[in-house]
């Protein structure tokens, strides 16, 4: 398991933004987690790469995301088909709430690429103030457990459905914080307690453990029908 | 549309997992109404009888109802397909012998199926060996969040089984 904190602070980060220009060396990592520039915030890239493989379209993904941002800013979604085979999912800040992805506004990108038949790959990246982070290559292939959102591109029947892409409305965003506010409230152990510079007192979410929140799913037993039965032959 | 005559005609197809197993609505309650039916694969799922959990690696589930009505059999179990309009019964031997065979061959065969008047399974001629685990009583499915992975579990408060050899 990955318990390893990193935190690249405000002021490095500043640093390392102003001189892009001149020094393009961008020193990846997969560290789990990464800090903002302007919250201090981290964001746990597991649990975003899980969201992602979970997720069972973009309205989930984005309720998913928000819940794992422990920040105060909504986290806003782009999905966007390129081509056949290609999506690309994009986290940004709307600062500007129009609705568009605008480049200082990136936060993280997921690629999903197929690859064959019943087999595709994804990887996230993070951008601006995460521009440090980049996930390994993900393999997905038929019979994981994942969501709709990636279980679909196995379907024969698989069209993409975002050529035209989708992105968070700003009207969604009051929704987006009314949801995670109650899901904060579920987790007051893990979102109470924040100093001035934003660390957490009282055990990281990283490595508190909390018990499982299960949603529930459905019995497979008959339901009591006055429907025609029909008695099927071997 | 024509209700299927013979077991063969079934629309038993492949789902995702999640959708298949009635998870994709984020409710802390059971859908006691929920009708699906197919089958999936699944790296991993967890079987829970409400005292222990067993982990069952590349599974193939498939998804079915027991028939509210059914007849209390001891080594069967009566099948209901909701087709829309009209629903088709089948005994559950049945059903195997004629799907078994033109589904994928994962390691263990899961049946997530209701089994109320606790029928003691034999190991379907048709699974070539393949442990096939059934549960007694109801059988729910749940997703549970984990910090860092989701859980996929169905729970069987009667117990959870492998189907026996057959008898000679």
């Amino acid at each position: 398991m990955l318990h390893r904190t990193s935190r690249i602070v405000l002021a490095v980060a500043l640093v390392a933004a102003s001189t892009t220009a001149a020094c393009t060396s961008k020193r990846e990592s997969t560290d789990r987690w990464t800090t903002t520039e302007n919250t201090n915030v981290k964001i746990d890239w597991d649990k975003v790469n899980d969201a992602y493989k979970q997720a069972e379209g973009p309205a989930d993904l984005e309720r998913r995301i928000n819940e794992i941002y422990e920040g105060d800013e909504v986290v806003s979604i782009a999905v966007h088909d390129v081509d056949a085979k290609t999506q690309v999912v994009t986290g940004f800040f709307d600062k500007n709430t129009d609705g568009q992805v605008d480049e200082p506004e990136k936060i993280f990108t997921i690629t999903r690429v197929i690859t064959g038949e019943g087999e595709g790959q994804y990887q996230t990246a993070g951008y601006g103030h995460y521009a440090g982070y980049s996930s390994p290559m993900f393999g997905i292939m038929s019979g994981m457990l994942m969501g709709s959102m990636l279980a679909s591109m196995m379907m024969p029947t698989y069209v993409p459905m975002y050529t035209q892409p989708y992105t968070t409305s700003a009207a969604r965003h009051g929704e987006l914080r009314s949801q995670r506010s109650s899901y904060r409230a579920q987790y007051p152990e893990r979102f109470a307690k924040k100093s001035a510079t934003g660390r957490s007192y009282g055990g990281s979410s990283g490595t508190k453990r909390t018990p499982p929140r299960s949603r529930g799913g459905s019995r497979f037993g008959g339901r009591a029908s006055a429907l025609p039965r029909v008695v099927l032959a071997a | 549309m024509t209700p299927p005559r013979a077991l063969a005609d079934l629309p038993f197809a492949r789902r995702p997992p999640l959708e298949l197993l009635g998870l994709t609505e984020d409710r802390a309650e059971i859908d006691t109404d929920y009708a699906g039916f197919g089958w999936t694969r699944v790296e991993r799922l967890w079987l829970d009888d409400g005292a222990a959990l067993t982990a069952v690696d590349d599974a193939l589930v498939l998804a079915l109802h027991a028939a509210d009505d059914g007849a209390a059999l001891a080594d069967d179990v009566e099948l209901e397909f909701d087709l829309g309009d009209a629903r088709a019964i089948a005994p559950l031997s049945a059903f195997l012998a004629r799907w078994l065979p033109r589904l994928p061959t994962d390691a263990t065969i899961v049946l997530a199926l209701c089994n109320p008047h606790h029928a003691r399974l034999a190991a379907p001629p048709a699974a070539g060996g393949r442990p096939v685990w059934y549960g007694r009583g109801p059988v729910d499915s749940w997703l549970d969040h984990h910090a860092d992975h989701d859980r996929l579990r169905l729970v069987a408060p009667g117990g959870w089984h492998q189907a026996h050899a057959p008898e000679l």
